[in-house]
C-alpha cells in the first residue's frame, strides 16, 4: 500500500497494526514516519527477533574479543621493546627471537582471539540477513510512500537478492498524487493497482501558476485522467457531513450521488437544525496601496458581526474563517480566530466554517480568483 | 490540412504532418505529429493477446490521440522522441537538475500512444515544475560554508538535524546536489557534494531544498522508457496508457463475508474488483480508509477472520483457523542456529582466557 504523505502511512499502519501481526513492514525514513509505522520498519522489527537476541550477545563478545585482542598486542609489543638490552641490531633481532618463544602462547591467544571477533562479526551479518530475510519472506502487506519505492526495492533487492514480486498496489490518496509518480508504481510491476481517492477534492499541489496550468492536464492526477475516459467504483455513503450540507455537496460536484448515513443524519439533525447559512454581502473589492490582493471590507465586518454573536452562544467552540484572498487574510481583524489561506485548512476540523465565497460582479461570475471549480468542494 | 473529424478517421488515414517533438528547449508543439501505420499497430507488439474487436478500438484511441482529437498539441510517440529521456540513465541523472532550463508544459492527452510518449510527456512536465520551483529561489536558506578539498565542505548556521541530502545548493554561482552529510558540532554539518567544487575557502552556500523525488521520479521514467519495444507491457501499464479500455486483474473471485461491518457500496466495491487498474473515488467522510482495509482482507486474509465494528475495522479476540496459521508463520522466526550456541561457549572459554592472559602479561615486570 502506498500514499503520498507519512501521515497517511501512519493513519493505514494504525488499522492495519490490528490485522496481521507479524506480516506488515514498513518502507520510509525513521525520522519522518509516524509512532505506530516505526516500529513497522525493518530495523525494529529485525530488533525484536528472538534470533536477534543471540546475534547482540555474539555482537558484543565479538568486541569484547577485539579489544583483549588488542590489549593483548600492545601488552607483548610493550614487553618486547621495553624489555630489549641492547640497542644493536643484531641484539634487537635475538631479543625479538628469544621473546617470541617465551610469549608463545599469549602470542597465539591474540591472534585466536582476533580470528574469533572477525569470525563473530561475520555470523552477525549473517544471522542479521537471515532475520532480514525471514520477515521480508512473511510480510503480506508492506507500507510505504509512494517516493520510498525506490528505498523499498534497493532494500529487498539488498537483503533477499531479488525484485519483490508485488501481487497488488493499492494508492491511496490517490486523486493527489501527481502522474510522475506512476512510473516509481509501475516500477513495482505490480499485477494489479487499485487507486482510491477522490479527484474532486484536493489535486496534486503544482509549483507552476494556476493560469498556466488552465487546459494542459498537468494539474491532474492519473486518477482524474483514468476517471475521465473509465468507469469506477464510487463509495457513496458519508458519514462526516450534515446531511444537508452533503445535499448541496452532492448536487453541485458530485451529480447527486452521495448519500449520507442514516445514523449520522439522525444524530446531526438533533445537535444542528441549520448547519448552512448564507449572508449575503453587497461590497466592492478594493486594492490596498502596494497590494495586488483586493479587500473586501464589507464582507469582513459582516463576518465579524456573526462571528462575534456566535462565540457569545458558544464560548468554547473552535471557529474557522476561510478566505481565498490574501489581501483580506491580511487585514482580517478576527486575529482571535483561526484565519487561513486558500490551502493550509484542509486538514482541520472545526465545528463552525466562514467561507468567503466573493462571487465576482463581473460576466464571468466566478467564485473569487479560484479558476478551478475543485477549490470551493474542498472547502465546503 | 484541416483536422478531421472523428467520423472521418479510418485506416487509410495517414497523418503527413511533420513537427517533431522538441523535448530539451521546446515550445509545446501545436500542430499534428508524424504517425506511421507501423507505430499505430500496437496489437502486434505491445498488446499480445487482444480480441479482434478490442484491437480496433485501441487503434482508433491511438489514432485519436495522434491526431489531436483527445486534445490539444500531443507530441508524437516515436522512439527517437524518447533519445533526450534516455540520455539521462546512469550517472547522468542528475544532470537536468545541475543545469536546469526553461521548458514548456505539454499536454497531457487522455491516452498515450505508448510507454515511450507517455515517458517523454510526463518527464518534460516533471522538469517544467522542478524548473518553477527553482526559479522561485534559495527557499531553504543561505549558510556560510568552508570548503574543504574538491568534494565536500562544511555548513555552519544550519539546523544540523533537518538533513540537506538530496537538496539542490549553489556554492560560490555554480550548482551542486548534496549526496551525504554527518553532523560536526552544533549547528555544523559535513556535506559531501557534486560535481567536485572548484570555489576555496569561505563560500556563500544557497540551499534550494529536496530535489529527490524528481530524482527518483526521473530515474524511474527513464528506466520506463529504456524497456525493449518487443517487451509486452503489463496489463497495469497498458491500462495506465490507454484508461479508457479494461485489462482484466487477477483477483481470486470470492465475495467478501456478509459479517465484515462494510456499508453496501463498499461491499460492491470491494466484491467487484476485477481489473488490472481499479479506480475507486471516495468522496469526503466516506472511510475509504476502510475500503482500503477491507481489500488487504479480501486479498490476504479471504473470508476466514471475524470482524466487529469499532471506529473502522479491528480484528475479534477470536480469529479464524486461517488466521491462526499466518499468526503461526508470522511468528515463526529462525530459532538459534546451530553454530552460535557452539560460538557462545568457545567465545566464553577464549574470552575468560585472553583475559587472563593480558593480566599476567602487563603485571610481568622484565
Amino acid at each position: 500500500m502506498t500514499c503520498s504523505r507519512n501521515v497517511a502511512v501512519e493513519s493505514l499502519a494504525i488499522k492495519l497494526e490490528k490485522l496481521t501481526d507479524g506480516g506488515l513492514v514498513v518502507f520510509g525514513n525513521e525520522s519522518r514516519v509516524g509512532e505506530t509505522a516505526k516500529r513497522h520498519l525493518l530495523e525494529p522489527k529485525l530488533q525484536r527477533q528472538p534470533a536477534h537476541v543471540a546475534v547482540e550477545m555474539i555482537d558484543k563478545f565479538s568486541s569484547k574479543m577485539q579489544s583483549a585482542s588488542s590489549e593483548l598486542l600492545d601488552g607483548l609489543c610493550a614487553r618486547q621493546t621495553l624489555a630489549i638490552p641492547c640497542k644493536r641490531p643484531l641484539w634487537r633481532r635475538a631479543w625479538s627471537a628469544y621473546m617470541r618463544q617465551r610469549c608463545l602462547y599469549p602470542g597465539l591467544l591474540q591472534e585466536w582471539a582476533l580470528r574469533v571477533a572477525r569470525c563473530g562479526r561475520a555470523q552477525v551479518r549473517k544471522v542479521a540477513d537471515e532475520c532480514q530475510s525471514e520477515i521480508l519472506g512473511n510480510a503480506n502487506i508492506i507500507l510505504c510512500t509512494i517516493a520510498s519505492t525506490s528505498r523499498l526495492l534497493r532494500e529487498w533487492q539488498e537483503v533477499c537478492g531479488k525484485k519483490p514480486r508485488i501481487h497488488t498496489v493499492i494508492v491511496d490518496e490517490c486523486g493527489c498524487t501527481t502522474e510522475s509518480s506512476t512510473a516509481l508504481l509501475i516500477r513495482l510491476n505490480p499485477t494489479n493497482l487499485i487507486m482510491v481517492g477522490d479527484h474532486k477534492q484536493l489535486p496534486p499541489t503544482s509549483m507552476i501558476p494556476e493560469k498556466k496550468l488552465v487546459g494542459t492536464g498537468h494539474d491532474q492526477s492519473l486518477l482524474a485522467r483514468c476517471c475521465a475516459t473509465a468507469s469506477m467504483h464510487i463509495l457513496n455513503e458519508q458519514y462526516r457531513m450534515h446531511g444537508k450540507i452533503c445535499a448541496l455537496v452532492s448536487y453541485q460536484f458530485y451529480e447527486n450521488l452521495l448519500l449520507t448515513s442514516p445514523t449520522i443524519v439522525d444524530d446531526r439533525q438533533r445537535k444542528e437544525k441549520h448547519p448552512l447559512i448564507w449572508v449575503s454581502v453587497r461590497g466592492k473589492e478594493k486594492f490596498l496601496p502596494g497590494k495586488t490582493s483586493p479587500v473586501n471590507y464589507d464582507e469582513i465586518s459582516a463576518v465579524l458581526r456573526v462571528v462575534t454573536s456566535l462565540r457569545e452562544e458558544h464560548p468554547c467552540a473552535s471557529i474557522s474563517v476561510l478566505t481565498f484572498y490574501k489581501g483580506q487574510l491580511e487585514v482580517n481583524p478576527l486575529t482571535a480566530y483561526q484565519c487561513a489561506g486558500q490551502n493550509s485548512l484542509v486538514y482541520y476540523e472545526c465545528q463552525f466554517y466562514f467561507l468567503g465565497l466573493q462571487i465576482r460582479n463581473d460576466l464571468t461570475c466566478r467564485y473569487a480568483f479560484v479558476y478551478v471549480c475543485i477549490h470551493v468542494c474542498i472547502y465546503v | 490540412m484541416p483536422e478531421p473529424r472523428l467520423s472521418e478517421l479510418d485506416d487509410s488515414w495517414v497523418a503527413t504532418s511533420s513537427a517533431a517533438y522538441p523535448p530539451a528547449t521546446g515550445v509545446a508543439d501545436a500542430s499534428a505529429p508524424e504517425v506511421s501505420q507501423e507505430s499505430l499497430d500496437l496489437s502486434a507488439q505491445n498488446f499480445p493477446g487482444l480480441d479482434q474487436g478490442t484491437e480496433r478500438l485501441l487503434y482508433h484511441a491511438k489514432k485519436d490521440v495522434a491526431f489531436g482529437v483527445a486534445g490539444a498539441s500531443i507530441p508524437s510517440s516515436d522512439i527517437s522522441n524518447v533519445s533526450w529521456l534516455l540520455a539521462f540513465g546512469g550517472q547522468k541523472k542528475f544532470d537536468p537538475f545541475l543545469n536546469p532550463c526553461e521548458r514548456q508544459l505539454i499536454h497531457v492527452p487522455e491516452e498515450f500512444a505508448d510507454v515511450f510518449q507517455y515517458c517523454s510527456v510526463i518527464a518534460n512536465n516533471m522538469l517544467v515544475e522542478f524548473w518553477h520551483e527553482f526559479r522561485q529561489g534559495a527557499r531553504a536558506g543561505n549558510f556560510c560554508g568552508e570548503v574543504q578539498g574538491t568534494k565536500g565542505l562544511y555548513i555552519k548556521g544550519c539546523n544540523a538535524y533537518d538533513g540537506m541530502v538530496h537538496s539542490l545548493v549553489r556554492i560560490s554561482g555554480s550548482l551542486h546536489i548534496a549526496t551525504a552529510q554527518e553532523i560536526a558540532g552544533r549547528d555544523k554539518l559535513w556535506l559531501t557534494v557534486i560535481p567536485g567544487l572548484i570555489a576555496q575557502g569561505s563560500v556563500q552556500v544557497e540551499n534550494f531544498g529536496y530535489i529527490g523525488g524528481y530524482v527518483t521520479e526521473l530515474v524511474a521514467l527513464v528506466e520506463l522508457a529504456s524497456r525493449k519495444t518487443n517487451e509486452s507491457p503489463s496489463n497495469v501499464l497498458k491500462s495506465v496508457l490507454c484508461p479508457r479500455l479494461d485489462f482484466p486483474g487477477k483477483f481470486e473471485r470470492r465475495e467478501l463475508s456478509p459479517i465484515v461491518p462494510i456499508n453496501e457500496s463498499q461491499r460492491q466495491t470491494v466484491n467487484g474488483l476485477t481489473h488490472a487498474l481499479e479506480k475507486i473515488q471516495g468522496p469526503p467522510g466516506n472511510i475509504y480508509l476502510c475500503t482500503c482495509t477491507c481489500i488487504n482482507i479480501h486479498i490476504y486474509y479471504q473470508n476466514e477472520i471475524e470482524y466487529v465494528n469499532e471506529t473502522v475495522l479491528s480484528v475479534q479476540e477470536r480469529r479464524g483457523r486461517l488466521d491462526a496459521q499466518l499468526r503461526r508463520a508470522s511468528l515463526k522466526t529462525i530459532s538459534h542456529p546451530p553454530p552460535v550456541s557452539l560460538f557462545l561457549s568457545v567465545i566464553l572459554h577464549t574470552q575468560r582466557r585472553t583475559q587472563l592472559a593480558a593480566i599476567t602479561i602487563n603485571s610481568h615486570t622484565p
